[in-house]
């Protein structure tokens, strides 16, 4: 008899032991990992530039405006906001009722302390000093009244402060953490930084006290996820991998191949996006011969099947482009798209217009024994897809093709000297303003000197300084029109893909929305029981 | 008893020549064969070429291994059997001309080194053992970083990397054969320097340099090869083993012929060559004589 109770005990205490032990484990299914492809250097808004930093930047901060999918612009951070005239002064009234993640209280000194950090940058890298080219200073009115003035008109302003180089962070944080605040982020937003391991993982908790969402976002209060892992996957096979091992229910990047098989699986959702900006494209040198001579430049373009590029190298999960700006962008030019479209014969008449016939039959076409020749360095993180099938496209046109793999610097080296014929390029943004980094003449010798295409045309020019400073909307609008319309017509770009996000996400994840930057709103998804 | 019977019926028994025994060793012959079918591949690779290595069919991706394609066709529709076959020219010869760059650079020195001996000695030894104390893909990437990425530049990194065995290599055996008496004899009349190291020892010290350059070819193609995969060696559109390997990586699941067929060819390359060196060094090294 006591030998029987003594096992009931046994048994009971076993009991409490596994309840204990099911309790976080059934709370753990609440948690979600995501296999991201590039550790984040900085998650300090004022030094990142980088895709997985933005991802994550957001999770963490908020901003004082902030976008909905339609570009639309709501309170976040900030009630309400004015803009003076000129468009060089921007006051905010500002929310009384928000905390910090280290419990401080937000208020006007903390955007001051935030913009005046964005300005400087803390990394070499930092994206925010470009957007702040003009910034003169933030004046704190009071605690919830601020006022942001630039030297000439900014019109962007509102937009750009949508981005996560413009969020705010705690003023007590960054005095606490100094030089490290990059690693110990502090926000407002809906989760805070728990853990991370270099070279692994990112864990994200919930922020408990948050209940300032925008009033685009499905639901107000935390957020519906307990906990969010970022997995460290630099390899598009191994977050395959991951996804089908079960490891990660979300996916960033995943193999095309694998991914576009796997979208008719009803256990699968797949979920694209095509980034605004400009579009991957060829910058074709206008120094360089022979695409000096704009017969050729066109030939180059009419060459080129996108269509059949988009299928091949990306399975159709990175759309065609035909501009060098993204049909997603504001102020998109569909007449500027329409300009080319693959045609061979055309690009073999515009060719031996300009006197480059193939006299030997080698495949190749010569003028004054010389080779129809193209040099295109490429770099294999953006080109590995589609490089060999674009040089394909070529040499069937009676081009010799050489390319040289090069990393980041090689490639700006080779650029910057003129050694090339075609170079990469890209850039995903929301606004067509970007263009000026690279088709703006003032960086072929200066600036950033990333203006590969060494194109000189004054209208173009005049319009990539004038638009930025443009406050009217559909003024601005028109002179980026023109501006995608000079770059066709005179072939200085030859556009091959548009940026897409891919996601592969389990069928339990619910509430999957891309923001105007093709990042999903983690803030809105939640796991459903299967 | 024998060697007496020979003696008076006028024969003496020689040793048996090198090639009766390699002709007796299996794997050696084995080596050869595939071997002599790779170069006959490299060789007459025009000819055996079904398709343009580099012209890419949009409309024929990832077909299977079949009558036409022999080796199917990879990511962009480009036949794999025409690029396998030229790709074998290239492999070969980066493992040929990289030893033979080791060969007569590791063997000048490491004939100085021995033969002079003293402070040339030290300073030639300690060198090599600082190379020596690199990982031979080590010293090839920091080569390579140096020089920037390409074919020749692969051929280069991986011979100086093969210098040092090259060059202890030599230096051991002159150190061994310039204490002969026929040096002495040489040295006695009178001969110069320049006469005795290639008259009279570099020869005696070639068995053995043969059989390390034959092992090290083997090693040299998978160096290439690596260096190709990794991105550093045969740029975009050259058909070279390596590079195709890694271009298939991202296909195995799917498509496990667009790297299968060119990792065969690294694999028979080098078991090839190593079996050959293998039955080489059973009969050319002296200590197993």
């Amino acid at each position: 008899m006591k030998n029987r109770k003594c096992l009931v005990l046994i048994l009971s205490l076993f009991a409490v032991l596994f309840g204990t032990v099911a309790v976080p484990a059934q709370s753990g299914t609440n948690a979600l990992t995501i296999g991201i492809s590039v550790e984040p250097i900085s998650l300090d808004p004022a030094g990142g530039l980088y895709v997985p930093e933005q991802f994550l930047i957001q999770q963490i901060f908020d901003p004082l405006i902030a976008a909905d999918p339609a570009l639309n612009l709501h309170p976040a951070l900030a009630k309400s906001w004015e803009v003076n005239e000129d468009g060089t002064e921007f006051t905010f009234h500002l929310r009384e009722d928000v905390k910090f993640q280290d419990g401080t209280k937000f208020t006007g000194e903390a955007v001051k302390i935030s913009f005046d950090r964005a300005a400087k940058g803390t990394t070499v890298a930092a994206a925010a000093p470009t957007i702040f080219y003009d910034y003169i200073e933030t004046q704190v009115v009071d605690d919830t009244t601020v006022v942001v003035k630039f030297s000439s008109p900014h019109a962007t302003f509102l937009q750009d402060l949508t981005r996560p180089w413009l969020m705010i962070s705690s003023p007590a944080a960054i005095e606490k953490y100094g030089e490290d605040y990059g690693q110990h982020p502090v926000g407002t937003g809906p989760f805070i930084l728990k853990e991370w391991a270099t070279q692994d993982h990112i864990t994200l908790t919930k922020n408990p006290d948050y209940n300032w969402a925008p009033e685009y976002m499905a639901h107000n209060g935390p957020a519906l996820l307990d906990e969010i892992t970022f997995r460290f996957l630099p390899e598009q096979a191994t977050r395959i991998a991951a996804f089908q091992s079960g490891e990660a229910s979300l996916v960033q990047d995943p193999s095309y191949l694998e991914a576009s098989q796997m979208a008719t699986d009803p256990n699968v959702q797949l979920f694209t996006f095509v980034n605004p900006g400009m579009t991957s494209h060829q910058m074709i040198n206008v120094e360089k011969a022979p695409t000096d001579d704009i017969n050729v430049r066109k030939a180059l373009i009419y060459a080129v099947d996108q269509e059949t590029i988009s299928q091949i190298a990306f399975y159709g999960l990175q759309p065609a482009a035909h501009s060098v700006i993204s049909p997603s962008t504001w102020g998109y030019n569909e007449e500027a798209a329409q300009l080319y479209s693959y045609d061979p014969e055309k690009a073999a008449a515009l060719l031996e217009e300009s006197g480059w016939i193939d006299s030997n039959g080698d495949g190749i076409r010569e003028k004054d024994g010389v080779n129809l020749h193209i040099e295109y360095p490429a770099l294999p993180t953006y080109e590995e897809a589609f490089m060999e099938l674009l040089a394909s496209y070529l040499q069937k046109a009676g081009f010799e093709v050489n390319i040289t793999k090069l990393d980041d610097a090689g490639i700006s080296e080779f650029g910057f000297a003129s050694k090339h014929n075609i170079l990469n390029m890209g850039w995903i943004s929301r606004d067509p303003a970007v263009l000026s980094y690279v088709y703006d003449s003032e960086n072929i010798e200066g600036g950033n000197q990333s203006s590969y295409t060494r194109f000189r045309n004054d209208r173009l020019d005049e319009i990539l300084r004038t638009a930025p400073q443009t406050i009217d909307e559909e003024a601005r609008k028109a002179l980026y029109q023109e501006a995608q319309m000079i770059i066709m017509e005179n072939a200085i770009a030859l556009p091959i893909h548009c940026y897409g996000s891919v996601y592969l996400a389990d069928s339990n994840i619910a509430g999957f929305r891309f923001d105007p930057e093709g990042f999903p709103y983690l803030y809105e998804i939640s796991i459903t029981a299967e | 008893m024998n060697k007496i019977n020979d003696f008076r019926h006028g024969l003496i028994s020689k040793p048996p020549s090198v090639l009766s025994l390699l002709s007796h060793n299996f794997y050696f012959i084995l080596g050869v064969v595939i071997l002599i079918l790779l170069i006959l591949i490299a060789v007459f690779a025009p000819l055996l070429a079904t398709h343009d290595v580099n012209s890419a069919d949009p409309t024929a991706t990832f077909i299977a291994p079949n009558v036409n394609q022999w080796m199917g066709t990879d990511n962009i529709g480009r036949d794999i059997w025409s690029r396998f076959v030229f790709g074998s020219r290239i492999s070969l010869l980066v493992g040929l001309a990289a030893m033979v760059i080791g060969m007569l650079f590791g063997s000048i020195l490491g004939i100085i080194a021995g033969f002079y001996g003293s402070l040339i000695d030290s300073l030639l030894s300690w060198l090599t053992e600082v190379l020596m104390a690199f990982p031979g893909m080590l010293l090839a990437l920091s080569v390579m970083a140096v020089l920037g990425p390409g074919l020749t530049n692969v051929i280069i990194a991986v011979g100086i990397g093969s210098i040092p065995s090259f060059m202890r290599m030599a230096r051991s055996s002159v150190l061994k054969t310039r204490e002969m008496d026929y040096i002495e004899a040489a040295r006695t009349i009178g001969c110069k320097d320049s006469r005795i190291l290639f008259r009279h020892i570099l020869p005696n010290i070639l068995r053995p340099l043969i059989v390390l350059a034959t092992l090290g070819i083997g090693g040299a193609i998978l160096e290439g090869a690596s260096l190709s995969y990794l991105g550093l060696g045969a740029q975009p559109m050259t058909p070279e083993w390596g590079s195709m390997l890694s271009a298939g990586r991202g296909f195995l699941t799917n498509a496990w012929w667009v790297s299968v067929f060119p990792g065969l060819g690294i694999f028979l390359a080098i078991l090839s060559i190593n079996l050959i060196g293998d039955g080489l060094g059973d009969v050319l090294d002296p200590i197993n004589k």
